[in-house]
């Protein structure tokens, strides 16, 4: 899809390409904050008036990836600029949009190295969030339309299906009844990891209820940097039948009880590099 | 990781007419497709489609032309959503074992076209055919539950003549 639009023959192109460029040396470069994250349309609506007028569907669906492509990095940098903040808990539905569009953009785009390279970085914050158990409604619809022809979902006569592009636009289903919410489960692979199981009891303060996060960011590692980590948390096998007067395995020079046994886990980072980001010729 | 069960016929086509009143229609689709789409009774004794459904018989519409594909209901139908990233995919009836192949190369197919972009993920592809051939007195069902990515491998190595 995006070979398609690199070699389309338009004085925009090249225009589009160095922007997302440019992008991607701001999110490498630490200066994600300046990322614009203003709505793109206008740059792409000679070439969406093109591809109407000459009747080209495949190029009006290319736009929209690319549009798409170009807002990922426009998300990573809210994404980190959140975490500079500390705020955690937005931070998650701000990475979950991340997710969101990454999933998108790989569908259609296979052979950018650097989607693989961003889901391993974004992967690798998500990790370190308490959150593992989600909410999963299971309903029943009976009444949903196309965002498109505004036909019926709930039967075949609608041309489209949900999550395909029709002419630069995506087809997603709107449901209008739903019959009854027969459930709600717990489950570890959602399709909507915003439902997060929470305790509601838990006081504690953000820099302790997500400690692991807050303590790999007082780590200042580039946030748009690829590494391996090796969590130690309390359960670990390496801290069985320490003495709390021993030192602690977790080699912090620290004396068991004053380190690791208080259920604090640290976090060993090796092998830190940029993320691998693709740069268009123009 | 996969289960693969063989068992009786999961739905009851012509129960499932009488129970709702399905006009004449409904009845000469069964005699005339392929493969025909069904719903399945849940734990609550209401019959519903799987959540994939609609997408599925689109996607088969655009893939092949050569056979006929239908979904037993002509009204709207009752959808099950379970919002995981599982691929729930409805009851698939076949009316001869022979369409075996072409059913499985178009689930995995679908399942091709499903997960990509999902990058490591492992997403859990759940489907079961059912063979009701009436010259041969086949009455089978084939349930699948496991890796998206394991289904073709092991779908090709049925024998679809020891379906007995
Ligand atoms: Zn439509």
């Amino acid at each position: 899809m995006i070979g398609y639009f690199v070699n389309y023959s338009h004085s925009d192109v090249s225009s589009i390409l160095a922007s997302i460029n440019t992008e991607k040396n701001l999110l490498l470069s630490g200066k994600y904050k300046d990322i614009s994250c203003v709505d793109c349309s206008e740059q792409f609506s000679d070439l969406m008036r093109e591809a109407e007028n000459s009747n080209n569907e495949r190029l009006a669906n290319a736009i929209f990836v690319v549009n798409e492509y170009k807002r990922l990095f426009c998300l990573i940098g809210e994404y980190y600029h959140l975490l500079d903040l500390r705020e955690y808990e937005k931070s998650w539905d701000m990475l979950q949009n991340c997710f969101d569009t990454l999933r998108f953009v790989s569908r259609f785009c296979k052979d950018l190295y650097d989607l693989p390279e961003i889901e391993r970085n974004l992967k690798s914050y998500e990790e370190l969030y308490p959150f593992k158990l989600f909410f999963s409604p299971e309903y029943i619809i009976s009444k949903s339309h196309c965002s498109l022809c505004g036909a019926s979902m709930q039967n075949i006569s609608c041309p489209h299906r949900k999550g395909e592009l029709y002419w630069g636009k995506l087809a997603v289903e709107i449901v209008d009844e739903i019959k009854e919410l027969q459930a709600v489960s717990l489950v570890e692979h959602p399709d909507n990891k915003r439902l997060v199981a929470k305790d509601a009891d838990d006081k504690r303060p953000p820099e302790e209820k997500f400690k692991l996060l807050d303590y790999f960011l007082d780590l200042r590692i580039s946030k748009a940097a690829i590494y391996d980590k090796k969590i130690y948390s309390v359960r670990n096998e390496i801290y069985k039948g320490v003495g709390r007067n021993e030192m602690c395995p977790c080699g912090s020079g620290e004396k068991y009880k004053n380190c690791c046994e208080k259920g604090f886990s640290r976090i060993e980072i090796s092998n830190v590099r940029q993320m691998n980001l693709f740069y268009f010729e123009c | 990781m996969f289960s693969l069960e063989y068992g009786e016929t999961i739905t009851n086509i012509d129960e499932y007419i009488d129970v709702k009143k399905l006009p004449q229609n409904a009845k000469d689709k069964v005699d005339v497709s392929e493969i025909l789409v069904l719903p399945r009774k849940y734990s609550d004794e209401e019959y519903y489609y799987a959540q994939e459904t609609i997408d599925f018989v689109k996607f088969c519409r655009e893939h092949d032309d050569k056979h006929l594909i239908d979904i037993l209901d002509n009204e709207d139908i009752m959808v099950r959503s379970l919002h995981s990233s599982d691929i729930w995919l409805p009851v698939i009836w076949i009316s001869q074992n022979i369409l075996l192949p072409l059913v499985t190369g178009l689930i995995s197919s679908y399942i091709y076209d499903k997960i990509k972009g999902r990058g490591k993920e492992t997403t859990t592809v759940d489907v079961t055919i059912q063979i009701n051939d009436k010259k041969k007195g086949i009455n089978k069902s084939i349930h699948y539950k496991g890796d998206a990515k394991t289904f073709k491998d092991t779908f090709d190595k049925i024998d679809i003549n020891k379906l007995k």
